[in-house]
C-alpha cells in the first residue's frame, strides 16, 4: 500500500483541467450533495438537541418526623471488592440499585449486581446480571473487566443501564455500553456498545446519577481518562424506537472530572466536580443553555480531596452535597452539606460515616417517589451501603450544626 | 444477530490479513493469493488465546475507516494483478487527507488545544447541527474538488458518506467512517514523505 509507485507525485496530465469538464462537474456535484446529505437528514433530529432538563416532577416531603436509615445491601457477600453503586426509582415506585464486584478493581471476575427493594422495604439478595465472559460473547469482543453501572429509569418503565467494560489496561481502556430491562431488572438485553470516543473508543465511564431530559432522554454525566481527565456529557435521546448516543465536553478538562448534574431550572444546570488538581475542594460550574455549554468550573467551599461528590436537589429547592473532607486526604468519613442558595454558600450538617483508617466513598443520591433522599456508596471497599433519609431529619441536622461555610 | 457492522468489522480484518500476507514474496502469484484469501478468512474466525482474531482487534479498533478498507482493497487488487483502481494521484491524495483528518481530529480528542471544544462531537450532526457543517461541509468541498480533477478517492469520501447513512459501523458518529487511528498513522507518515519528496523535486 505504501510501495514506491504509489507516491509518485505528478500524473501524466494536469490535474486541474479535467478532460470531460461536463462529466467531472456533474460528478463533483453529485459526490457535494451526497456528502453533505447526512448532515441535511439530521436536522430534524437536531431540533431534540438540548431539549431541557425535567424539572418540578419531584415528589414533596410528606412525614414531618425525622428519619434516616442505613443499610447493607451485600451483607453475605464474601467479595473483596464492590463499588461504585447507582440507584432507580422504578415506575411502580420501588428502588433497585447495581454494583461492580469482584476480587479487585479491574480483575476478571469483576461483575455488576443488581438488587431490588420490594414494597414492604426490603432489599433482594444481590445477583449477577453481566459477567466479563457473558458481556465480551455478546460485545464480540475481548473484554477485560466491567465496571461503573449507572442505572436509568425512563418515564416509558423501562430500566437502563450503563456499565463500562474494560478492552485493555484499566479505566483508560474503558467504554460504555448500555442494556435495557422490560421488567424492573429481572431480565436484560444483550449489551451494546456505544461509540463515543474516535481513540479506539477508549476512556468513557460514567459515575453519577443522569438528568432526565424533556422528550425521554437523560443527560447523564461521564468522564474520559486516557491522557488527561475531562468531564463531559452524554446526550442519550430517543430516536426511531431507539436511542441515539452523543456526547458534549465541559470545561475543565485535564483536572475536573467525576462531574454531577443537578439541573436548577428547566433549562439551568449546577456541576460538581472531582478536582484532580489538589485544591482541597470540589469544584462547581454552571450552564444556562439546558446544558449545552458550561462555565468554567471554579472551587467552590466544599472541602474534599480528590474523591467522588454528588450532588442533589431536594424537593424544597435546597441544595445537598455528599462528600469526603477528611483532612488527611483519605476517605475516611462521608458527610453531606446543604446550600440554601444554589451553591453559593454550604453548610456541613451531617456526618453519615466517619471511622480512622476505614474508606467511605462513591456517595449516589436521587430522591425517591416517597419524597426521601435515596442514596449507595461504597463502605470499607467490600461493602455497599443504602441510607435513606427525608427533609425533616435533614433539618434536625441542620438545626444540631454548627456555623456554615459561606462568603 | 450478525449486523451489518459485524460483517464490516469481519470483511475489515480480512482484508488487513490478505494485504499483510501480500507482503510475502513467497505467497505472490495466483496461488499465493488464493491462499492468503483463505487463510485470512480462516484466520478471522478461528478462536485464538480464547478469542476469534476480530475479537482482539474489536477491542481495540471498532470502527475502521472507509477510506482504509478501500486503500486496503485497492492495493489487495493491484498487487494480485486483478485491478488498478488507485493511481498515484489517489494514493496521494488518500494520504493527504488521512494525515489532514488525523490532525483535526486526534489531537482535540487528546485535550490538546481548546479544552472544552472536542472536534469529534461535530461528527455527530445532530448535536451541534450548525457548527457540524463545518465537518461535512469541508468533506464535501474535499470530494467534490477531487471529483472535479478526476481523482478517484473523491467516491472514496462520498462512499462513506453513503455508509453513514446506512449505517455500517457500531458507531454513528461521521469521523469513524473517515479515519481511523490505523489509517491516521499511516497518512501522517505517507504525507510526511509525499511533502518531503515535492520538497526535494523542486
Amino acid at each position: 500500500m505504501s510501495g514506491r509507485d504509489h507516491l509518485v507525485v505528478k500524473s501524466s496530465r494536469p490535474a486541474s483541467q479535467p478532460q470531460r469538464p461536463l462529466l467531472s462537474l456533474l460528478a463533483a456535484l453529485t459526490g457535494f450533495v451526497i456528502v453533505l446529505a447526512p448532515w441535511l437528514v439530521a436536522r430534524e433530529q437536531a431540533r431534540h438537541s438540548f431539549p431541557g432538563f425535567i424539572f418540578g416532577e419531584q415528589p414533596t416531603a410528606t412525614a414531618p418526623e425525622p428519619y434516616c436509615a442505613v443499610s447493607k445491601l451485600n451483607a453475605q457477600s464474601a467479595q473483596q471488592k464492590a463499588h461504585s453503586a447507582t440507584i432507580a426509582t422504578l415506575s411502580d415506585g420501588t428502588l433497585a440499585a447495581a454494583w461492580y464486584a469482584g476480587r479487585a478493581e479491574g480483575a476478571s471476575d469483576v461483575t455488576i449486581q443488581f438488587s431490588r427493594r420490594d414494597t414492604a422495604g426490603v432489599w433482594s439478595e444481590p445477583r449477577t446480571i453481566f459477567d466479563r465472559a457473558g458481556v465480551a460473547e455478546s460485545l464480540r469482543r475481548h473484554v477485560v473487566s466491567l465496571g461503573n453501572p449507572v442505572l436509568l429509569s425512563g418515564a416509558d418503565g423501562k430500566l437502563g443501564l450503563l456499565f463500562v467494560s474494560i478492552s485493555a489496561g484499566k479505566w483508560s481502556g474503558s467504554s460504555i455500553n448500555t442494556s435495557w430491562s422490560a421488567d424492573g431488572g429481572t431480565t436484560w438485553s444483550a449489551p451494546e456498545k456505544l461509540c463515543l470516543n474516535p481513540l479506539a473508543n477508549l476512556s468513557a465511564l460514567p459515575r453519577n446519577p443522569p438528568s432526565r431530559l424533556v422528550g425521554g432522554g437523560w443527560a447523564v454525566p461521564i468522564y474520559e481518562e486516557f491522557i488527561g481527565r475531562y468531564p463531559e456529557i452524554l446526550w442519550l435521546q430517543p430516536w426511531n424506537g431507539g436511542y441515539s448516543a452523543a456526547v458534549s465536553r465541559m470545561r475543565g478538562g485535564m483536572i475536573m472530572f467525576q462531574p454531577s448534574i443537578v439541573p436548577v431550572s428547566a433549562d439551568s444546570a449546577l456541576a460538581f466536580y472531582r478536582d484532580d488538581s489538589g485544591s482541597g475542594r470540589a469544584a462547581l460550574s454552571r450552564s444556562f443553555d439546558s446544558g449545552r455549554t458550561w462555565s468554567q468550573p471554579e472551587a467552590s467551599l466544599l472541602p474534599n480531596f480528590d474523591s467522588g461528590v454528588c450532588g442533589l436537589r431536594l424537593p424544597d429547592g435546597r441544595l445537598i452535597c455528599a462528600l469526603n473532607d477528611a483532612k488527611n486526604r483519605k476517605r475516611e468519613n462521608l458527610r453531606l452539606a446543604l446550600s440554601p442558595d444554589d451553591g453559593k454558600s454550604w453548610q456541613v450538617i451531617a456526618t453519615l460515616e466517619e471511622e480512622p483508617g476505614a474508606e467511605f466513598s462513591y456517595p449516589y443520591m436521587i430522591i425517591g417517589n416517597n419524597g426521601r433522599v435515596q442514596m449507595v456508596y461504597s463502605a470499607l471497599g467490600h461493602e455497599v451501603r443504602y441510607a435513606e433519609f427525608n427533609v425533616a431529619w435533614i433539618d434536625q441536622q441542620l438545626a444540631r450544626a454548627g456555623r456554615g461555610i459561606g462568603p | 444477530m450478525m449486523t451489518c457492522a459485524f460483517w464490516w468489522s469481519v470483511a475489515g480484518l480480512w482484508l488487513l490479513l490478505v494485504w499483510g500476507w501480500q507482503r510475502i514474496p513467497l505467497l505472490r502469484g495466483p496461488a499465493g493469493f488464493i491462499f492468503a484469501m483463505a487463510f485470512s478468512g480462516v484466520l478471522s474466525v478461528v478462536p485464538f488465546f480464547g478469542h476469534p482474531l476480530r475479537y482482539w482487534l474489536s477491542g481495540l479498533t471498532p470502527n475502521i475507516s472507509v477510506p482504509l478498507v478501500v486503500m486496503v482493497a485497492a492495493a489487495i487488487a493491484s498487487r494480485g494483478g486483478l485491478l488498478r483502481v488507485f493511481r498515484a494521484r489517489e494514493w496521494s491524495a488518500a494520504w493527504m487527507f488521512g494525515a489532514c483528518a488525523a490532525v483535526l481530529l486526534y489531537p482535540s480528542a487528546l485535550g490538546l488545544g481548546p479544552r472544552n471544544f472536542d472536534s469529534y462531537a461535530l461528527g455527530w450532526p445532530w448535536l451541534f447541527w450548525a457548527a457540524s457543517l463545518a465537518l461535512f461541509g469541508l468533506v464535501a468541498l474535499s470530494a467534490s474538488w477531487l471529483l472535479w480533477r478526476g481523482n478517484r478517492f473523491g467516491w472514496v469520501l462520498v462512499a462513506a458518506a453513503i455508509a453513514y447513512l446506512v449505517p455500517v459501523q457500531e458507531s454513528r458518529n461521521f469521523w469513524d467512517y473517515l479515519v481511523d487511528p490505523l489509517y491516521a498513522v499511516v497518512s501522517i507518515v505517507a504525507a510526511l514523505r509525499l511533502l518531503l519528496l515535492r520538497w526535494r523535486g523542486r
